[in-house]
């Protein structure tokens, strides 16, 4: 953060390096391996009872209502000590949900547990014929009685096999093109008849999944909002959602990385290489600027629409480029299998780099954001006979 | 993005009807085509207004912006192509306020538009060139920090030689070369630390004005492109519904941002990071404005590529101002000098 902070916002900052330092495990710091949730749990549980794992909750649902700088105060200390990524569906997608759609027995069974990682959340809306085009998923579901049965097959679930809850946007109605015939509901994944199985990617783990649906039997009244609403109130959120997937952490991980190997190759006395290092940190005070831009702009209720989708596309391009130059700048070491943890003696050149090609993939792909850019910011018109889909 | 103050209204108002009744686009034209373009009727309206003292505390004569506002101004300053080289006036300006009395009588004549001052950079008077600045053949006088010593160089000062080199926008870039110039006969304005602070402290802020005009600028240059893209039909549709078409925009739309929002966090840095932030800033911008203006002209098509359509004003404009002050290599340079790569965030 370029700014001058306030002496409050720098006492802040001295006591979350302060508190991460006394708290994090050394074991759990600068891991290159994306950490499964059984690693984390404990970190999760001290981070979430401290509040900072979701700090811009509200304090009645155990968040401290941090303001933007403090939120991005937070990112930079996190992403200083190494401390590794949590899953962000239950914080950042599901839990908003709930605090504005949810029964308040939802609210009760669901927020405290998920704020501290004690129930980890996997979502189950992408199909594998229905991924940008979400709107025709066909998962379904009829009711009976006070009874859901679930039928069908999600793809990209991140994280469902060791996920404890789910929630899915399923068909509820007859007509496909429907608005009102798609329902969000809430799935234990030790409902009989729910079946993850890891998926592995580029990057070697196996963190995308799929699940398989059948005959899954869920009460009624684990429905989100009423039922034909799932399209409205699992995308009311999304703007929220791809807000804070623009969050610099990424990208700061990125430049630390990025640095601790041009120490380690030497890059850092060559000028040619400086250049590029310079070049990847101009990027990311772009970034940090954009997106603590965006955080103050929610906060004064002045948000554009459009500001999710650019932070979201923005954010994966800034860290991508990081990891980019990362590459550029190793030569002969550039394909070098990581070792477990990153250090000074043993920097990871190709881990990171390879999971950063998810960024821009993820919650909606980089085409799709800007399609929405498009439409929405510039106000150009849908692409019809001359362009291909850039449906939101 | 937040939106405008009431109070900046003012700002952006201001200059937009500056630059509309000094001729608007026609005016930048003319400049551009002709070589060493100066317009002193411009300048005297800039004057008028109390934009030359913008960067001047009131007690000082000035008219007391903050960062934020001066950056305000020439983002909008810079939508217009303004030709003026009111950015180094402003650094000037920094300068000599800061230097005090002995300042005093050439910043009163900077802001009233009498005397055209410019900083330049040089490390020594025998026989040496000084560093090329931007639209420096408008100057009148220079300031520079010599030997420790912040110190003006009026134009005509015995031993300096002045070359100037037209630049594709109208402008110039120019330099000294100072051969047998007696230092004894400069006049000193600012000492040690007193001066270095002056004189950093007026670049700095020249870097977030370059960077403001050239955000501005590029802000501006997509406007118009996406008007374009709406208005202009082929196979019986608007080109802009194109998805090809619409994502080149929309990835220009995102850097722009971007680099708007560099540019106003650079507006807030403290003292200790302000050097940095600034060169961040310029840096970004002049690779962002350059990416845009080339996109720019793509997207128009053959339009784009004549002299007639006023994307070829942007276009060379952008190149003037991507240079101006240190260009996007030069700034990451010092932006490492300033902060080694030892120092993590």
């Amino acid at each position: 953060m370029l700014r001058e902070e306030t002496p409050a916002e720098q006492a802040f900052r001295a006591e979350a390096r302060a508190w991460l330092d006394a708290n994090l495990p050394r074991e759990l710091r600068h891991a290159n391996n994306r950490l499964t949730p059984p690693e984390l749990k404990g970190w999760f549980r001290t981070l979430g009872e401290k509040g900072w794992a979701a700090p811009h909750w509200p304090r009645e649902h155990g968040g401290i209502d941090a303001s933007p700088v403090q939120q991005v105060i937070l990112i930079e200390e996190l992403a200083r000590i190494g401390a590794p990524d949590l899953p962000a569906q239950g914080l950042t997608h599901i839990s908003p949900i709930l605090m504005r759609y949810g029964t308040e027995e939802q609210k009760r069974q669901h927020l405290a547990k998920a704020r501290t990682g004690e129930v980890i959340w996997a979502q189950g809306y992408s199909e594998p014929g229905s991924g940008s085009d979400l709107r025709s998923l066909r998962t379904k579901a009829v009711v009976e009685d006070d009874k859901l049965v679930i039928n069908g097959h999600k793809i990209w679930t991140t994280g469902a096999h060791y996920s404890d809850w789910l929630y899915l946007l399923v068909r509820t109605g007859a007509d496909p093109k429907a608005r009102d015939s798609i329902t969000l509901v809430l799935v234990d994944a030790k409902t009989p008849g729910v079946t993850p199985r890891g998926i592995v990617t580029l990057a070697g783990d196996d963190e995308l999944c799929e699940v398989f649906l059948d005959n899954v039997v869920v009460p009624i009244t684990n429905i989100v909002g009423k039922i034909g609403e799932g399209w409205a109130v699992g995308t009311a959120l999304l703007a929220e959602e791809r807000i804070r997937s623009g969050t610099p952490i990424h990208a700061l991980r990125a430049l630390y990385r990025l640095k601790q190997a041009a120490r380690y190759t030497g890059a850092d006395r060559d000028p040619w290489m400086l250049d590029r290092i310079a070049r990847a940190e101009v990027e990311v005070y772009a970034l940090e600027a954009a997106f603590l831009e965006a955080l103050e702009a929610q906060a004064a209720g002045e948000a554009e629409f459009e500001d999710s989708s650019r932070l979201k596309l923005y954010g994966a391009e800034a860290t991508q480029f990081v990891f980019e130059v990362l590459q550029e700048i190793s030569g002969a070491h550039a394909a070098l299998r990581a070792p477990p943890v990153g250090d000074e003696t043993t920097p990871d050149f190709s881990t990171m780099f390879l999971q950063s090609r998810r960024l821009s993939i993820r919650g909606g792909t980089n085409e799709i954001q800007r399609g929405i850019i498009a439409m929405r910011a510039l106000g150009l018109s849908r692409p019809g006979s001359g362009g291909g889909g850039g449906n939101a | 993005m937040l939106k405008l103050k009431d109070t900046d209204r003012h700002i952006v108002d201001g200059i937009a009807d500056l630059m509309e009744s000094a001729g608007g686009l026609p005016r930048v034209r003319r400049l551009q085509a002709g070589v060493l373009s100066f317009d002193r009727d411009a300048w005297g309206k800039l004057a008028a207004h109390g934009w030359l003292g913008a960067a001047v505390p009131e007690a000082q004569g000035g008219t007391g912006l903050a960062t934020r506002e001066i950056a305000l101004l020439l983002e909008h300053a810079g939508k217009k192509l303004m030709p003026e080289p009111l950015v180094p006036a402003l650094a000037a300006s920094v300068m000599l306020a800061r230097s005090g009395k002995a300042g005093a009588s050439l910043l009163a004549d900077l802001i009233a538009g009498k005397t055209v001052v410019m900083p330049i950079e040089a490390d020594e008077t025998s026989q040496a060139y000084t560093g090329y600045l931007s639209d420096g053949h408008a100057a009148d006088a220079f300031l520079a920090l010599i030997d420790n010593k912040l110190v003006a160089v009026p134009r005509q000062t015995k031993g300096v030689a002045i070359e100037t080199q037209d630049t594709v926008d109208g402008g110039s870039i120019t330099r000294l070369r100072f051969d047998g110039v007696d230092p004894a006969a400069l006049t000193v304005l600012a000492s040690r630390a007193q001066a270095q602070e002056a004189f950093h402290a007026g670049r700095d802020l020249a870097l977030i004005g370059y960077s403001a005009l050239l955000v501005g600028l590029a802000d501006e240059a997509l406007a118009i492109t996406v008007q374009y893209l709406k208005d202009r039909k082929q196979f019986g549709v608007p080109i802009g519904s194109f998805q090809a078409l619409q994502h080149r925009a929309a990835s220009l739309y995102v850097i722009i941002k971007a680099s708007h929002a560099l540019l106003y966090e650079a507006c807030r840095a403290g003292a200790a990071r302000r050097a940095i932030a600034a060169l961040a800033a310029k840096s970004y911008a002049a690779e962002t404005a350059m990416t845009t203006v080339k996109e720019c002209v793509q997207l128009h098509g053959a339009m784009g590529y004549t002299a007639e359509h006023n994307m070829s004003l942007y276009f060379r404009r952008a190149m003037a101002l991507a240079a101006a002050g240190g260009d996007a290599i030069a700034c990451r340079k010092r932006l490492y000098a300033e902060r080694q790569l030892s120092q993590d965030f």
